[in-house]
Parts: C-alpha cells; structure tokens; sequence
C-alpha cells in the first residue's frame, strides 16, 4: 500500500519500524533487497517526493505484517505504561497529600512540609529537568554535565518505564522491550529523542502526583475541617515568615490576593508542640482554616502548572523529534541509495542448457594397435599439415612407417574431400590412414562426419589413427592435456574399434 | 526482448561464451575446453531497471560451414538474394535437422541481429574460417570481429588481414583479461557497428559507470565495517579460580579466527558486490590472500612500513595530546599534542619491528575472567585493511569469464596502503583512532561511513 500525501511527517511508530526492518533485512541478500527497494522507488519516481517522503513511502511497502511492523505495539506498549505512570502518579499524589494533610484534631496540620514537598522540592525538580532538556551540543560543553544528564535520566520516572513493562501482556511487554533494546543500541542516534520520551513520561507521572494532591486538598478543605498553622524548629519570627510567603505567593499575588495569608493569620497560626512550656499560642480556628487557599495555589503554581507546561514541551520536543528524526544513518542511506540507483543486470534469465554428456573414456575399449600397419595413407584435415617429412619428427611407433601417399580434406572446396574419399575407396593397400587434425581445434560435425565415410570408404577393418598435430614454423607442438582429451572422447564415441586416438609428444607416445 | 541484438558467433570452442561472460558479467556461463558446451542459443539482456536496451546470444559454434556455404552457393540468386537464399537456408533445415547449430546461430541474424564474430587470435589462421566468413557476409547484417587471444601466442596480425576483408569492424578483446576499461571501449565499438542504438549504448556505458562507482561504494562500506567490526570484538571468558595457560591459549584461538571470519564474510560481500559468485570454490588457491591474517609474512609484507607507523603514531598520540590542549582551552600552547605525538611516534616505531612476532590480542588476567581484545596494535587496521585493498582490487579488474584462481599482479603484492600518499595515510589512520575509541558499533556508525568515502575517493583519485 502507498500513501498518496505529499508531505508526511516520521512519528515513534515509524522510527522504531525502520529500525527493526533493517534489522531484518539483514537476513536477506543484498539482490533481493536492491530489486525489492528499487521496484518501489520507481512507482514514486515521478511523484516527485523529497527523500523523507520516499522513505516513509517505502516503510509503508514494507509494513505488511505485524513482525515487520513493531512500531504500532511498542507505541501502544508506551501508551499503557504512561497510564500505569499516570495512575501511580495519582495514588502517590493522594497518599502524600493524605499523609501532609492527616488532621486528627489534636494537632493542626504544619504547612512547612506541604511547601517543603510543593514548592522548594518543585523548584529542585524543574531545574534537575531543565538540566536534563540541555541540548547535546550545549551539555557537551560543560565540564560533568554530560555524567549529571545520565545520572538525572537513570533516575527518571521513565527509567521505571523496563520495571513496568513486566506487567504488560506478553506482546506489547516485548514491543516495549525492543524500543528500549534499540534505543540503548542507537544511543548516538536517538539518544536525545530518547532523554525525551523519559522526561515525558516523568512528567505524566508529576502532573498526575499534583493533580491528585490537589483534588485531595480540595476534597478535605470542602468535607472537613481542617487547621492549619506553621511551625518549625528554627527561630522565625511572624514578620519574616510574612516576607517568605510573600515571596512564594509572588506568582498570584497580584491577582489572588485571597491566596495570600495576611499577617494576622500567619502571626496567629503560629504553632509550637509544647504549647504549655512555650509561648502561648494565639492560634484561632478561623484563622488555622484560611491557609488552604495559600497552599492550594502552591500545588497548583509550582507542582502543576510547571508539570503540565513541561509536559507539553517534552511532547511537542518528542513529536518534533521523531517528526525531524534526521533519517540519515547508514541503514536510511542505504535504502534511499537501493531505492534511486537503477538496477542493472545483464545475466541470462536462462538457466544454461546442458552440454552432451560425454561417456566416460573408460567406458569404450580402445583398438589395439596394429604391429603391421603397413605403410600410411596420410590425410590431412583442415590443412593440418603432417608429410613423410614432419612425420619423422614425432616420437611414436608410425614415425617409422613409410609415408605412401599424403591426401588432403576438410578444404573449403568440398569437393576435394569427395576425391579423398574416392581415393581411399580405390586403394587396394592395407595400410593404414593416419587422419592428421590441428590439435588445438576442436572436433566439429563435419570431421565426425567425414570420419565416418572414411570408415565406409576404407572397409570396416581398415586401421584409422587419428593424430592431433600442431606444426609452426616446422615445429612440432605436442597436443595440451585438454585438447587431446577432446579428440580422443569424440574417437572413442564413434564406436568404431579400429579407430583409435594417438598422442604424440616429443617425449614419445602415451 | 529489446529490438537490438548482437549474437556473438563464431567457430567452436573460440571464446564465444567468454566473451558473453564477461560482458554480460555473469560467472554462470558454462565455459569449458570441450567442444559443444553452447548447444542452445542464450539470450543476455542488458537491463536497466528491466528495460532491456540490447540483447547479447550466446550461440553454439558453426560445425558444418563448408556444406552450408555449398548449399547457399547452390541457392543463390545473384549477391542481392544472398540474405534471402539464408533466410531460406534456415527454413529448409529448420526441420531436416542437417544443420542444427548453424541454424541456431543463423536464426537471430536473420531476425536481426548485428554480428560479432569471434576468433581465437593465439591460434594461427587457417583459411578455412572462409567459410564461416563468407555466410555471415551473406546475411547482409553489421558485422564485427573480435580477436579474443585464448593463450600466450599471438596470432593477430594474420588473423587482422583477413578479417579486414570480410569486417567493417575489427578489434581485439581478451575475454579473460578484459578490465572494465576494455568492455567500456568494445561497447563503443558496438555503437559504430549499430549507429541506430547510439542512445541505447550511451544510457548503457552510463548505467555501467554508476554501477561501477556503486560497487566500489558498497566495498568500501564493507571493508571500513569489517575494520569497525574487527577492531571492537572483544571476548571474554569466565574462569573459576585462577585461568590456565591452556584456557589462554584458547581465548587467543578464538581471538584470532573471530577475526578471521570477520575478514572471510567481508570477501564474501565484495564478491557478491562484483557478481563473483563462484569464486569461492577456488579460494583456497589464493596466491597471497590466502596466507593467513597472521601469517609472518603477511605482516612483514602489508601494512605501513616501520617509519610510516611511526608517523601514524604519532597521529594518534597528537590526537591525545590535541584533546589535553583542547580541554585546557588551548594553555598548553600545543605542547600536549606535541609531546603525545612523540610518545604515539616512538611507541610505534619501536613495536613495529616485533609486529609478526607478537600477539594480536591483549590477553590480561585478573578476577578470574580472561579477556581477549580489543585490538590495540597499530599496525592490525592497516594489514586488515590493505589485504582487503588488495582483493577488492582484484576483483575490480577480474573479468567474469576468467575462471583461474584469484591472481594479484606482482606489482600490488607488497600491499597498496604504504604507496598512498601521507595526507591519506593521516586522514585513515584518524578514521581508525576513531572506530577504535568509538567501543559501542552504534558509536562507529558515523566513522565507518566517513572512512567508505574516504577508501572510494583515494581509490578513484589513485586510479
């Protein structure tokens, strides 16, 4: 299936898929892969797609099977384990706003761990983050900074991200195994898409911590009747405590100044355990009850606001991420290369046809050579070259016949093989007819051929010898292994038993 | 099937095939010393993306020229009928089965295809090959001869004088020998035969000129990922207590033929690059590539020399030394990289010598784990490297028809890296100090495809 846009973007999905099919076609051979990408280069080639297009167009061919298509259950892998963040995220929020806000009436409840929690632990958060968001190339120029983003990451609430996946059902448990797997491998690549996608789900997993803290303040502020008051062991006076929730409430103060408690009421919620052996507390019911709203905006301005704002960063850095993953690696090149390269071949489609199936030499018996050769007809094929005078140069038993006469076939003119043929049919002599051919032609049709009416012509018991020669310049040159073999093989064929295939070599004869 | 076609025609066993072999690049082609291996005609499209510009036939020898000249001899009608009284020929015979090879070979010519005739020029001529001459003149199609020198011999000249007199076109292609060069110009050569496919062997020649620059690309990706590979194997092995001498033997054997399959699977890639399929067989009679990566004489031979080692060295020690300057923002005023190149220098110059002689791996003992790798020696990545060198070259200029064992030439069997001049030495040996700081294969990726671009450019630029 092709897509027919002209712009589309990469997403996680689609990252994830082309990694894992280039993991897989690695298994495939490198023609298989050229015909297969290059045939789906040339159906878009005149859709004139940019290089992104054309390889999301290719991953798209390639997607046929959900083994090949990874990218959709580790994106629904991811989608769960945010969930199962999101709800960590709100039971922990509620058991910890449960815990900073349990009031059994003996006691007020102290707000400095609800700002302690809210507000100086928020702040120590977004700014471990915004370290953690550095760029690469910024935090490669700060000396630890790199050793301090890797620490911050294995301690994000991502990383619990491999713990959580253990819940998973089985698929969707090794999607999400693979997209870790191949994130860790391509650490280079996607390692920055990666810091992302965990700062991402850390932030899930914050906004739904505050979110349930707060609905759970509201909850017990509407239900119940809470007391609040501050209390520590250092010594701060009313006025400077004013002044630190002053600077807290800088965020809303302008325009909620309800959220902002007024000296009376931080000077008369005041609050010390051992009230009998301390100062008196002026503590007062309507004023322990007016630092909800106070706190309320604390959770919502340095726990909330910031998680969902960074959460909305961390999505749409995620999303642009992945939508401008630079597809420019090895494996991408690769493809774009198989995909606009022309394939060229020039092989035979065609299977070769077999060869005739020569018998084994073995297989034929050889005729015996005749002591009383007598003397020689000589006859040469194809200009071969062999007289009474070269004969005596060759190392062989018929070097020492006398020549009788010396014919001559395989000319041009066919003719002359007809007055050969004639010859050899008249002659009433037994001698033999030493059939001279140049060692390093092979033997043709028409030589097999006119063999056989040499057979005919001489008689059936007349002695044939068939020499493969080679003269140059009056030299012998004694037949190579292969070129006599190839002579002797098509003797043997012919069956005749007074043929028989003679080597010659300088040497003397096999 | 392309309305251009060339049937390579000729006597039997004259390299009728080899000829198609090479040029069609196909090692599938049966070529073989008896007669009659071509019984059939075989068609070899040149295709582009599927679209066949022009057809090589491989066609069975002529086996009876001298009847089927008496025979056209006896039927013709003046010298205009003469390709009628062939095409007449084939009708006849097609079915008496008297002549079944020359009507193989006849049959493209008649149907149209331009004639490439193939003589051995190692062999003297003889005028009988007249005849095969004289019915392919009478088929009226372009023709031209190619002198193809089987063996040492050479016959040429005596064969040139009488092609010329049957040929328009006449040129000599050693199907064996034939580098890319060659088959470029004999393409052309086609192009003066048939000036109606000028187009169809243009686009041809510039599809083969990509291909062959897509080759060397992939190879050089292969090889520079062979060295990537070779230069971050690691093995460990557990042991309990205190490891034995045999167990460190052990770790080492299997060290070094890790190493080994590295560079075996990298030919086998480069082969399947070139379309050398059936070489394998004949690998184990490799002249020098054969010879073990860590035979003696392969280190004695490849490589750098001690003095270009010592260079490198101190590269990769000013490379250490440049990174202290760099993190000292430049207050040393360059004395790291300087006193680091001397210590990379020295420490290269003096271990040079004990190259063949020393392990490959560093084998450390501690904590009852041995460990193998990786590898540290300087000189490892260049003998890696230029046996690689050295058998893609080979490759490169092996024709497909050449079925003999892998052969390098003399001149390159003392290695190709240590004739490179220094900037390229410089520029690799910065590439391999990458892969090797680079421990992670993900952390390589940049570097293997820095150093392929760098191998295709210097081998082009050397070319």
């Amino acid at each position: 299936m092709t897509r027919t846009s002209t712009s589309r973007a990469t997403d996680l999905a689609a990252l994830i898929d082309f990694e894992a099919i280039f993991e897989q076609d690695r298994a495939l051979d490198r023609q298989t892969l050229r015909k297969r990408d290059r045939e789906t280069g040339l159906r878009i080639a005149d859709r004139g797609l940019d290089r992104r297009e054309a390889l999301l167009v290719w991953l798209d061919e390639r997607r046929k099977t959900p083994e090949a298509a990874p990218g959709q259950w580790t994106t629904q892998g991811l989608r769960s384990a945010t969930a199962i963040l999101f709800v960590l995220g709100l039971l922990s929020g509620s058991a910890a706003a449960a815990g900073l806000l349990y009031y059994d009436g003996a006691h007020p409840i102290n707000i400095i761990p609800w700002l302690g929690v809210f507000v100086a632990l928020q702040l120590l958060l977004l700014l471990l983050s915004a370290l953690l968001m550095l760029p690469r190339f910024v935090a490669r120029r700060i000396p630890g900074m790199t050793m301090l983003q890797r620490t911050l990451a294995a301690l994000s609430p991502g990383r619990w991200l491999g713990l959580l996946g253990r819940l998973l059902p089985g698929k969707q448990r090794n999607a999400l195994r693979n997209v870790i797997g191949r994130a860790a491998t391509l650490d280079a690549l996607y390692g920055e898409l990666r810091n992302r996608l965990l700062l991402t789900l850390a932030q899930v997993f914050g906004s739904a911590f505050h979110l349930a803290a707060i609905v759970m303040l509201l909850m017990l502020a509407a239900f119940t009747d809470l007391a609040f008051a501050w209390s520590t062991t250092l010594q701060i006076k009313p006025e400077r405590f004013q002044g630190m929730i002053e600077t807290v409430a800088a965020p809303w103060f302008a325009w909620a100044p309800g959220a902002v408690p007024s000296f009376d009421v931080i000077e008369n919620t005041q609050y010390y355990r051992l009230q009998n052996s301390a100062a008196p507390s002026k503590l007062s019911g309507a004023s322990a009850g007016q630092w909800w709203p106070f706190l309320l905006m604390c959770a919502v301005v340095y726990g909330l606001l910031p998680r969902i704002a960074l959460l909305a960063v961390c999505g749409l850095g995620t999303r642009y991420s992945t939508r401008h993953a630079p597809l420019d690696h090895a494996g991408f090149q690769r493809v774009y290369e198989r995909m606009t390269e022309a394939l060229i071949d020039a092989r035979s489609p065609d299977p070769e046809a077999a060869g005739e199936n020569h018998p084994s030499h073995q297989t034929k018996q050889k005729a015996p050579l005749d002591n009383e050769l007598g003397p020689l007809t000589i006859i040469n094929w194809c200009g071969a070259g062999l007289d009474a005078k070269n004969l005596k140069q060759l190392d062989h038993p018929v070097s020492l016949r006398p020549v009788r006469r010396v014919l001559e076939a395989g000319a041009p003119d066919i003719a002359a093989d007809r007055a050969t043929l004639d010859a050899v049919r008249n002659d009433k002599q037994d001698g033999a007819l030493l059939f001279a051919v140049k060692s390093y032609e092979s033997p043709t049709r028409d030589c097999l051929n006119f063999i056989a009416e040499l057979r005919k012509a001489a008689g059936p018991r007349r002695s044939i010898i068939l020499l493969p020669v080679h003269f140059e310049n009056d030299a012998f040159i004694p037949p190579g292994d292969a070129e006599f073999s190839d002579w002797e093989t098509h003797a043997l064929e012919t069956g005749d038993p007074w043929l028989r295939c003679e080597r010659v070599e300088n040497g003397g004869a096999s | 099937m392309s309305r251009f076609l060339f049937a390579v025609v000729g006597h039997v066993n004259k390299g009728k095939s080899s000829i198609v072999s090479t040029l069609a690049e196909d090692d599938s082609v049966a070529i073989a010393r008896e007669a009659g291996t071509t019984i059939e005609c075989r068609e070899f499209p040149l295709r582009i993306d599927g679209r066949t510009l022009f057809t090589l036939i491989d066609t069975p020898g002529f086996e009876q020229a001298r009847h089927a000249l008496a025979w056209l001899r006896e039927h013709e009608s003046g010298a205009a009928g003469r390709p009628a009284a062939v095409r007449r020929f084939l009708e006849e015979h097609a079915a008496t089965g008297r002549f079944p090879e020359e009507c193989k070979l006849l049959r493209p010519i008649v149907d149209g295809a331009g004639i490439l005739y193939v003589v051995d020029g190692s062999r003297p001529y003889s005028p009988e090959y007249e005849t095969e001459m004289e019915i392919l003149a009478w088929t009226g199609q372009p023709r031209m001869a190619l002198i193809n020198r089987i063996s040492e011999a050479d016959h040429s000249e005596s064969w040139r004088a009488a092609l010329d007199q049957y040929f328009s076109i006449v040129r000599e292609f050693n199907a064996k020998q034939a580098g890319f060069e060659e088959r470029l110009k004999l393409l052309r050569a086609f192009r003066e035969l048939r000036e109606d496919m000028s187009a169809e062997l243009d686009e041809a020649i510039a599809a083969l000129n990509r291909e062959r620059e897509r080759r060397l690309r992939e190879s050089c990706r292969a090889i520079a990922a062979m060295l990537a590979d070779m230069l971050s194997l690691t093995l460990v092995e557990r042991a309990a207590g205190d490891p034995t001498e045999s167990q460190r033997e052990n770790l080492e054997k299997r060290f070094l033929e890790q190493l080994r399959l590295r560079e075996r699977r990298c030919r086998d890639e480069i082969e399947d690059i070139y379309q050398h399929r059936r070489i394998e067989r004949q690998e184990e009679n490799l002249a020098l590539l054969d010879e073990d990566l860590f035979a003696e004489s392969t280190w004695l031979r490849l490589g750098l020399s001690r003095n270009q080692l010592a260079v490198s060295g101190m590269i990769s020690g000013g490379l250490i030394g440049g990174g202290i300057d760099a993190a000292l923002s430049g207050a040393t005023f360059m004395t790291g990289a300087l006193v680091g190149g001397a210590i990379g220098g020295v420490s290269a110059w003096l271990t040079a010598d004990a190259l063949a002689h020393t392990k490959i791996a560093g084998i450390s003992l501690g904590g009852g784990q041995l460990k193998a790798g990786p590898v540290k020696n300087q000189q490892f990545p260049w003998i890696a490297l230029d046996r690689a060198l050295l058998h893609l070259n080979a490759l490169r200029n092996r024709a497909h028809a050449c079925r003999d064992m892998l052969n390098l030439a003399a001149s390159s069997s003392d290695g190709i890296v240590r004739h490179w001049p220094r900037p390229v030495r410089q520029k690799i040996q910065t590439q391999i100090n990458q892969l090797q700081k680079a421990h992670l294969v993900s952390g390589q990726f940049p570097y293997i495809e820095k150093m392929a671009i760098d191998l295709q450019n210097t081998i082009t630029e050397l070319e």
